[in-house]
Formats: structure tokens, C-alpha cells, sequence
């Protein structure tokens, strides 16, 4: 019995060893490391938004729920000082003064757009 | 080098918190009591500044844990001495430690969670002083989990305060829960002869999986968790004798587990359970005054300024729908990986015989209750949820499970280890 558990604790030991070992080398389970979202919003870091106010973040056309919801993680992270909320399209009837979109759709009315840099493009609203 | 700051401060005011601690019979070893009571220090340093309205800036978080460090120095703890073969095989066990420890610190966090959740709710802290309650009623997304309990965003925190990378940050720190695990299972296995705790000092440092560089896994909250069992299971095996350096220790992991993620307060009941079934009264409740203080000073804290997360699912037709799904859903995602992890697990168990080994039995037992119990009850895809977690979760407890199974091996024709039941130790 004792040599059984011996065995068992030198086998359970060596087994998790080689497994810490093998975790060197492992599996990214096909999540991609520098997935496009992050090269998209990368511009953000230097936009001109306001410390601490609600900003919509416009979903991508075209882009997946899944994308969307990544772009506007990676907004967060960039930008941790703004409070980020998801909007579907330029928000007609909410209290966010300021937008971001990451498109090329045209400016809608009432608002103007202030800063651009690559495909991150900012928006004022200026009328309601 | 800033966001190894508060990593260098903590170690250097547990090892003075240490120094006085290892005055009373039972407490941890030098190094598991200086990373023990380092991360104690600078999360309570956080919740306390936090908790006066204080902002975190790198003199207030500085300032206790150089009283602590200066205290240090009046304390005489009294350590035993290693002989000169014990040193050669603590030297064998401090390379492979060493090797590990410098191969997490050289890789910045870059896992989702860790920049979509951990990492951002710690950018977000650091820049507001302290827990910004504003943004965890309104985080961008869910995934940001904002009813965790916040110890390890806290600590990346931290490194920001200090001016530290928060990818940076947590590498710093998963550094140092290596080399705390590594002293856990070294000190775990103390009662066998000094090659196998060095090989139980090495399964600690190379704890499977959690440690992984990849996007699933680089940054994640495990790493701390596995080291808060790894030196709360040390510390109750100590406790069982009733040793009061023991039970403090084993109060510490607690609180650190149950601030740490839902998996940890999990941890922590499995813990402060094992100890009322086989440790004296009032080191089963002084760990549970720990854990209960940990976990419900943030949930009333949340709770009041309105913080919520995504509720289980408690209804006995989703619970059964589950269940039945659960064998489907496991073959889907099962991989070598997880098939080398059940085998490791079995043969841990197997060498988990007589009573010595009876807490650390309990703790695996309601572990793995509570792990069933939240696949069954998430309100998540199941096939997502074991994809993305089992063997994370698998990992946590194993290298101390490992290391207690390693505590009764003995060579024929030599004699034993130390005679102390896992308590005492040069770490």
C-alpha cells in the first residue's frame, strides 16, 4: 500500500511537472494574439475626448456583433478615462454629446465631425 | 522596472510581518511567510486607503510596507537550521523556481481577460485613486465582471500607481505567486526527505496551464488563487495541531482567496470547511472570520453603490438540462491537455491516503462541488463555459494537492524528513 502511494505521488508529480513544462509551448485555442480590432482603434489613444464623459463608440459596418463588442473593449483600454457605451448608429435620441466611429459613413445631420486620424473619425453633436 | 516597485515593497514589508510572525509556533517559512503576508499587505494597504477616502499614490502605498519592513528588523524569529544536504537540494529547487519565476516575469500580460477585464478595471482604479464604483455600475461590457472582488486588479493597480505597464504589473506579480507556490508545496511536503520537496517545490513552480503565454490564459486571476490554497492548505495542515502561526497564516490565505474571484470565495468556504472538520474551533473560525470579512466587505461595498453582475440560474429545469448536457458538452472540448490533468488528479488522489492527508481531501471534495455546481447553474453556453475554464480550474489546487500526496514519501533504508507536520521550514 505504501509503495502504491509512493508511485501514485511521484506519477501525479511528474505528469504535472511535464504539463507546466509542455504550458511553454501552449494552445491559443484559434484566439487570434493581434486580431485587426486592436490596429482599428489603436488611433483613439490621442483623440481629443472628454476626460470622464459618455461617448458612444458607432458599431463597425459591416463588422460582426463580435468584432463590435471587442472594438468597444479595446476603445476602454485605450481610452480608460471615458465612459464608453455601445451605440448602433449615431445616437439622435441620447444625452451623448460626442461619438466615435471607426467607418466611412457619411457624417449625419446634426453632428460634425472634429478629429480623424486613420479610420477613427470623432463626432460633436451640434444641434439636437 | 516601476511596476516591480510595489512587488519589491510588499516583499520587503511581508518579510518584516514575517519576521514577527515567526515567532509563534506553526508560522510559515521565511519565503511563504514574506509572499503571504506581502500580498496581504499591499491588498489591505489598497482596501484600507480606498476604504478612508485616501488616493492611492506610491507614497501612501510605500508607507506601510516600510513600517512593516523597519518593525521587521526588531523582530528575532527562530528558525531552524538546514543541514548541508538539505541546502543542496534547496538550491536544485530555487534553480527550477528561479527558471519559472523569470520566464512569466518576461512576458507583459496579453490575455483577452486580462485586457478586457483584470488589466482595464486596474488601468480604470489606478487612474481614479481607487475603486471607481461609477464605472463599475456602468463598465463598457459584462466581460468586465465588475462584481468580482477586486484584490487582483487591485495589485496591477498598483504598479500603475507607481507608474508601471499594467501588462508589466502583472507579470511582476505572478512572478512572485510562483515563487509563493513553489514555497507552499516545498513546505507542504517538509515531513518527507529533502529530494522530494524539491520535486514538490518544482510542481508548484511549474503549476500547469495557468501560467500558459497565450491569449486564454496570460494575466488571469489563477495564478493568485493557486497560491492563496497552496499556502492556505500549508498553513491548515499546521493548524490541525492547533499551532497559532499556523492558523493566522491560514486566516491570511482565506481573506486573500475570498477577495480574489467567485472561484476563490469558493476556495476559501472549501478551506475554512476543512478546518472546522479536523483543526480546533478557533482556528476553523478565525479562518472564517477572515474569508467572511474579505468577501462581504466588497459585496456591501458593491452592493451599496449599486454594483451587479450576472446572476445564476437556479431553476431545477435548467439545472437538470445542464446536467444531462454536461457529458455531451465535455467530450466536445475535451483535449490531451485536459486527459493529462485528470490523470495527474487521479494519481494525486490516489497518494491522498490516511488521516494527515484529511483536510486537504475536504478541500478537493467541495472544490469540485462548487465547480459543478457553477457549470450547472451558469446562464453561459456550457460547451464556451468548459472550453474557456475546466482546465484552468483543474489546475489551480493541483500542485499542492501534488505536494500533499508527496508528504508521505519516504526511501527505503534512509531516514524521513523532518518530523514537523508542514508547518515549519527555512522555505
Amino acid at each position: 500500500m505504501k509503495a502504491l502511494h509512493t508511485g501514485a505521488a511521484l506519477l501525479a508529480a511528474v505528469v504535472s511537472c511535464a504539463l507546466g513544462v509542455a504550458s511553454l509551448v501552449g494552445p491559443d485555442r484559434s484566439l487570434p494574439r493581434t486580431p485587426a480590432w486592436k490596429d482599428v482603434i489603436a488611433p483613439l489613444a490621442g483623440a481629443p475626448l472628454p476626460h470622464g464623459a459618455p461617448v458612444g463608440l458607432l458599431d463597425r459596418l459591416g463588422a460582426s456583433r463580435s468584432d463590435c463588442r471587442f472594438l468597444l473593449l479595446e476603445a476602454a483600454w485605450r481610452r480608460p478615462d471615458v465612459s464608453w457605451t455601445a451605440m448602433p448608429d449615431f445616437p439622435l435620441d441620447s444625452h451623448d454629446d460626442t461619438v466615435v466611429t471607426t467607418d466611412d459613413r457619411p457624417t449625419a445631420p446634426g453632428w460634425r465631425e472634429i478629429w480623424a486620424s486613420g479610420q477613427v473619425r470623432l463626432f460633436r453633436r451640434t444641434s439636437r | 522596472m516601476s511596476a516591480w516597485l510595489p512587488v519589491a515593497l510588499s516583499l520587503l514589508g511581508g518579510w518584516g510581518i514575517s519576521r514577527w510572525h515567526r515567532r509563534l509556533p506553526g508560522a510559515p517559512g521565511a519565503v511563504l511567510g514574506a509572499v503571504l503576508w506581502g500580498v496581504a499587505l499591499m491588498g489591505t494597504s489598497l482596501a484600507v486607503l480606498d476604504l478612508a477616502g485616501i488616493r492611492w499614490t506610491p507614497a501612501a502605498l510605500a508607507f506601510p510596507a516600510v513600517v512593516a519592513a523597519a518593525a521587521g528588523f526588531l523582530a528575532h524569529p527562530t528558525a531552524p537550521r538546514s543541514g548541508r544536504r538539505e541546502w543542496a537540494w534547496g538550491a536544485a529547487a530555487a534553480a527550477a523556481v528561479a527558471a519559472r519565476a523569470v520566464a512569466v516575469a518576461a512576458v507583459p500580460a496579453f490575455g483577452w481577460d486580462f485586457r478586457y477585464s483584470w488589466g482595464l478595471k486596474a488601468k480604470v482604479f489606478a487612474l481614479a485613486g481607487g475603486h471607481d464604483f461609477a464605472w463599475l455600475v456602468r463598465p463598457p461590457d459584462w466581460l468586465a465582471h465588475p462584481d468580482y472582488p477586486p484584490l487582483w486588479p487591485d495589485l496591477i493597480a498598483s504598479g500603475v500607481v507607481f507608474g508601471g505597464d499594467p501588462a508589466a504589473a502583472a507579470a511582476a506579480w505572478q512572478a512572485l505567486f510562483v515563487i509563493g507556490i513553489a514555497a507552499a508545496c516545498w513546505e507542504c511536503a517538509t515531513p518527507a526527505p529533502a529530494p522530494v520537496r524539491a520535486l514538490a517545490a518544482a510542481v508548484g513552480a511549474w503549476v500547469p496551464v495557468i501560467l500558459t503565454p497565450s491569449v486564454a490564459y496570460s494575466g488571469y486571476a489563477e495564478p493568485l488563487i493557486a497560491f492563496g490554497i497552496s499556502a492556505g492548505v500549508v498553513a491548515l495542515l499546521g493548524a490541525i495541531s492547533g499551532q497559532r502561526g499556523a492558523w493566522i497564516a491560514a486566516a491570511a490565505a482565506g481573506a486573500i482567496l475570498a477577495a480574489t474571484k467567485n472561484e476563490g470565495i469558493a476556495l476559501a468556504a472549501a478551506l475554512t470547511l476543512a478546518a472546522w472538520r479536523t483543526a480546533p474551533r478557533r482556528a476553523a473560525l478565525a479562518i472564517a472570520l477572515a474569508t467572511l470579512g474579505s468577501v462581504g466587505g466588497w459585496r456591501v461595498a458593491a452592493a451599496l453603490h449599486g454594483v451587479t453582475g450576472y446572476a445564476s440560474v437556479l431553476s431545477p429545469a435548467w439545472v437538470a438540462g445542464r446536467f444531462l448536457h454536461l457529458p455531451g458538452a465535455f467530450r466536445a472540448v475535451v483535449t490531451p491537455i485536459h486527459a493529462a490533468l485528470f490523470l495527474a488528479w487521479a494519481a494525486a488522489l490516489a497518494a491522498l491516503g490516511g488521516r494527515d492527508a484529511r483536510p486537504v481531501r475536504i478541500i478537493v471534495g467541495v472544490w469540485a462541488g462548487a465547480l459543478l455546481a457553477a457549470y450547472v447553474t451558469s446562464p453561459l453556453p456550457l460547451d464556451h463555459v468548459l472550453r474557456f475554464s475546466l482546465d484552468r480550474e483543474l489546475s489551480v489546487a493541483l500542485p499542492i494537492a501534488v505536494a500533499a500526496g508527496l508528504r508521505s514519501v519516504r526511501f527505503s533504508g534512509r531516514a524521513g524528513g523532518r518530523p514537523a507536520p508542514g508547518a515549519v521550514s527555512t522555505g
